[in-house]
């Protein structure tokens, strides 16, 4: 070591003897991460008031509807408490400013598509933008939820039993606006259609997996989980997803694994992007441009981190020299 | 410096939150404060990397080495402190606290160096602080903080040179 750098040492050290005291340091940080899952679920009070308000959304009842039901011991009880309680078998879908919960068994498609495919009866969650054919199906909509942009003005249609050829026969739909926002659904079952519109809310800044409603914030990962938030070009959310477990670790791993790269100059306008962000790991894909910064630093966009950044129900393309993942994940 | 507080967090073992920060905490935050130059920046990245530790504690202390995995936490709360900050904030540098008062010429010259390694470029001091102040290989630099080694050792010696001309330019104006 020469000396300079002996003496930036000594520096550093003696500089250093300048940190704040450690005392209270663990009481501090207690209180933060409090701080931060108040912060996350703000809002949910709210929510939890809406489905006490109506009951039929969150008793359990009977029927031959293969949804999961909304069981009283999964709803949060006590509308003072602090937290939202995701119903068991349940599942955030959030599109911009609005989140609904849905069945953890529906897939994702597009409700006008649902003849095409194998299994053309399970319920979908669609957005604006998806894959979409030329086939015309009969009835027009199938089984499930889709997001769409209150274009003509607010729509609230009371969930009802339909018997027409726009919808599966016997299904019940119905439909509400919260903000620009319209959420239609159609189940075979009508408190499972009720449910969903029910539990629809707009989120002020963040949605209930931790990721901002619009880009340019930075996602809050809950607890040991990984947020995953996809943008559309307008800067919108698309999609939000809470990986968990070992998956934590697989993406984790997959970020960590994919070599450092030169920054590459993109403005590609539109942006479309994708946030993945844990305690550990904080990335952002540009899937315009092919481009994966970790912590600020450029990696190469590997089929690996794709894998987990592509939301289910993802349509589109990523630049030539970017490998897509062989198969991508189905929830 | 590192050795006092290795005794803690070692394979296998599986330490209580409060008793790894209480033992841990100060060398966090006076890592946190080589790389910030502020005391409340300091606290504000270490209490973001423990509270973000917390939920998860059973997990990361079940990691072969705790105090590199929570270091490491710290180092990328400062890196994403520092970007919130320069999306925030104008470019003009934050004023930042002075050193400890000591006397003598060696005293200002280590005075001079701490000076001037904040005001280098974020990366290439958050190279300089993990090499010259917590001891680390240019192989571990890379590992912890996600770039190339090549990488690390041309910030290091970007920030070194930085660091020498104004110590040059220091000496120039104290000479005359």
């Amino acid at each position: 070591m020469s000396d300079v750098e002996q003496l930036l040492t000594d520096a550093l050290t003696d500089g250093a003897e300048g940190a704040p005291s450690a005392v209270g340091l663990a009481g501090a940080a207690r209180t933060r991460a409090r701080t931060r899952r108040r912060h996350r679920v703000a809002g949910a009070a709210a929510v939890v008031a809406l489905c006490v308000g109506v009951p039929t959304a969150v008793v359990v009842a009977g029927g031959s509807d293969e949804a999961p039901r909304r069981s009283e011991g999964t709803v949060a009880t006590d509308p003072g408490a602090p937290g939202r309680t995701l119903p068991e078998g349940f599942r955030y879908e959030s599109w911009h400013d609005v989140t609904i919960e849905v069945p953890d068994d529906w897939g994702y498609g597009t409700l006008d598509q649902w003849c095409v495919g194998d299994q053309p009866e399970r319920p979908v969650v669609g957005r604006p933008g998806g894959a979409s054919t030329l086939v015309l199906c009969t009835p027009g909509w199938g089984y499930g939820v889709n997001f769409t942009l209150a274009g003509d003005g607010p729509v609230q249609w009371p969930v009802a039993e339909q018997h027409s050829e726009a919808w599966p026969d016997g299904a019940f739909v119905g439909a509400t606006t919260v903000g620009d926002v319209v959420v239609t659904v159609a189940a075979k079952d009508l408190l499972v259609a009720q449910g969903v519109i029910s539990s629809a809310q707009r989120n002020e800044a963040l949605d209930p997996n931790g990721c901002p409603v619009t880009s340019g914030s930075d996602p809050v990962a809950p607890g040991d989980s990984m947020t995953v938030c996809r943008y559309g070009e307008g800067g919108g959310l698309e999609q939000s997803e809470l990986l968990t477990g070992d998956d934590v670790d697989a993406a984790e791993a997959a970020l960590r694994d994919a070599p450092p790269t030169t920054a590459t100059d993109c403005d590609a306008i539109p942006a479309q992007q994708v946030r993945l962000a844990s305690v550990a790991e904080d990335a952002a894909i540009d899937l315009a441009c092919g481009a994966l910064t970790v912590h600020g630093d450029g990696r190469e966009l590997t089929a690996d981190v794709l894998y987990w950044a592509l939301s289910p129900g993802w349509s589109g393309s990523v630049p030539g020299g970017v490998s897509l993942p062989s198969e991508l994940r189905t929830r | 410096m590192q050795a006092a507080v290795e005794e803690v967090g070692v394979a296998g073992s599986a330490p209580d939150f409060d008793d790894w920060v209480a033992l841990r905490g100060p060398a966090l935050l006076r890592l946190a404060y080589t790389l910030t130059g502020n005391t409340a920046d300091a606290e504000d990245v270490v209490q973001e990397a423990l509270s973000r530790a917390l939920p998860r504690w059973e997990r990361i202390s079940a990691v072969g080495d705790v105090n590199a995995y929570v270091r490491r936490m710290v180092v990328n709360a400062h890196t994403s402190w520092w970007r919130r900050f320069r999306r925030r904030e104008s470019p003009v540098a934050e004023p930042r606290d002075s050193v400890v008062d000591g006397p003598g010429e060696e005293f200002d010259e280590r005075r001079r160096l701490w000076v001037a390694c904040q005001a280098l470029p974020e990366v290439q001091r958050t190279a300089i602080v993990l090499r010259y102040y917590e001891q680390l290989e240019y192989a571990e630099i890379a590992e912890l903080t996600g770039v190339r080694e090549g990488s690390v050792r041309a910030r290091v010696s970007r920030g070194l040179a930085v660091l020498r001309e104004s110590m040059d330019q220091s000496m120039g104006d104290t000479d005359e």
